[in-house]
């Protein structure tokens, strides 16, 4: 275990050493390591995927996996607020001397919740459109990438985070699949309002 | 006595040809003062209109007869969407209002950060929004005509969107709000949460509206069958959807 965190620490300080050898780089990462470009980007691609497919059938599919995306997001926060209580890692910044891009976290680091959403969300798309989630899974990859960039996680963190989000995504949705009562009611909806189709 | 009896039966002649001219109107009129229950019971009622009024109606391309509970709710609808149409120009006025330097260390910033989020949510949303209807081809709710023109709008809208928000500001330093009473109060991910979908939704109110507003000159094949869901908005706004729901129930 000893050994795991001790090649944790030296990834994370020779990832962030590369800070400050190009600025604009660093200004780029910045933005994508913050908590709300990707995370705005991820929401507005389950609008895309609501309304934007052309064929009937891919429709109905990617409006299965936004609904199935809902829930497992949900289900993930609920999995980092229990495990943060277990795991209280601190962060990077509070350890070491690095070069922090952002503002100090103060929050656990273990396990990183914004890893876990962006892999429920590359996850659950990916279980419907498989050209979507590839999109959204590199969108998930750069995010966490910046993350640890920027010295705001270990990729610890990141690894455990995106392992709770893919497991939670895959769960939901064979369960879904299983009980599609479920999203079938709430695209009925939709479908009432001429904002869906079943 | 000739001219009596002639007399009835050109009175009676007359009243036969009023009637027969208006044989479909009394029937209607008869139809509709029955309740339909009984009428269909009784095998009175069909729900078919005679071929002459459908023919009527296709020729002369008028929109069809709306019964005075239809249009009210149309009208309900209309005011409705009004409402929320003022709704939204003022939370756009007051989110374009800008914040007094002179009083940003003493002012909320929670207001300012969320007016900023609220804003790049909504512009982001509308450009999201068009280019998806234009590729799945939902001309309904598409603001402009030339499906190029929706992709540029879209695309403009998205990248503005993200600009305002950006560049009106250091989005990468600590969202400290205020400090109130000795506390700290963060613009964290509820509040987040709260600033995209109050701006999404509003967004999709606003598309529905404008392009209801742009488009409200499609016509419309009131023979065919109202499509369900999206596939209705292909040919149709989405207020003319909800309108055609009200008209064949009722």
């Amino acid at each position: 275990m000893s050994a795991i965190l001790y090649a944790d620490e030296k990834i994370l300080l020779w990832l962030n050493g590369l800070v400050g050898r190009v600025p604009l780089f660093d200004e780029f990462m910045s933005v994508i390591g913050d908590d709300s470009f990707i995370a705005t980007c991820l929401a507005l691609s389950i609008i895309a995927l609501w309304f934007g497919a052309r064929s009937l059938s891919q429709r109905k599919r990617n409006q299965r996996a936004v609904v199935a995306t809902a829930f497992a997001v949900a289900l993930t926060c609920l999995w980092i607020l229990l495990m943060t209580d277990i795991f209280h890692r601190p962060r990077p910044s509070e350890v070491h001397t690095i070069s922090l891009l952002g503002y100090l976290r103060t929050d656990p680091s273990f396990p990183s919740e914004l890893a876990a959403v962006a892999f429920t969300f590359a996850t659950a798309v990916w279980m419907s459109n498989r050209k979507a989630g590839i999109v959204i899974g590199c969108l998930a990859f750069l995010w966490c990438f910046g993350r640890v960039y920027c010295g705001i996680h270990y990729p610890l963190d990141i690894v455990a985070g995106a392992l709770i989000g893919v497991v939670t995504a895959f769960l939901v949705s064979k369960l879904l699949h299983m009980i599609s009562g479920i999203p079938n009611s709430i695209i009925r909806f939709f479908e009432w309002s001429h904002l869906g189709k079943l | 006595m000739m001219s009596f009896y002639i007399c009835q039966i050109l009175k009676a002649t007359g009243r036969r040809n009023r009637l027969s001219g208006s044989r479909m109107r009394v029937g209607r009129i008869r139809d509709r003062a029955l309740s339909k229950r009984s009428a269909v019971k009784s095998g009175r009622y069909s729900n078919e209109r005679p071929q002459e009024y459908r023919d009527n109606i296709a020729n002369l391309l008028l929109p069809e007869k709306r019964t005075r509970r239809a249009m009210k709710y149309e009208l309900c609808i209309y005011l409705i969407l009004i409402m929320v149409a003022l709704v939204i120009v003022s939370v756009i006025l007051w989110s374009l209002h800008p914040v007094s330097l002179a009083t940003i260390e003493d002012a909320p910033l929670f207001w300012e950060y969320f007016r900023a989020y609220f804003l790049m949510a909504f512009l982001s949303s509308i450009g999201v929004l068009q280019i998806a209807v234009t590729r799945a081809g939902i001309n309904g709710l598409s603001i402009f005509r030339c499906p190029l023109v929706n992709y540029i709008f879209g695309t403009l809208a998205i990248v503005g969107g993200f600009a305002l928000f950006y560049a009106t500001g250091d989005r990468t330093a600590e969202p400290l709000i205020t400090i109130h009473e000795g506390g700290k109060w963060f613009f964290g991910e509820r509040e987040t949460i709260a600033a995209f979908v109050t701006g999404a939704l509003i967004g999709l109110v606003s598309t529905i509206l404008v392009s209801s507003l742009s488009k409200r000159a499609i016509s419309i094949n009131h023979q065919k069958p109202s499509p369900q869901g999206l596939d209705a908005l292909k040919e149709m706004t989405f207020l003319q959807a909800i309108g055609r729901r009200f008209n064949s129930e009722h």
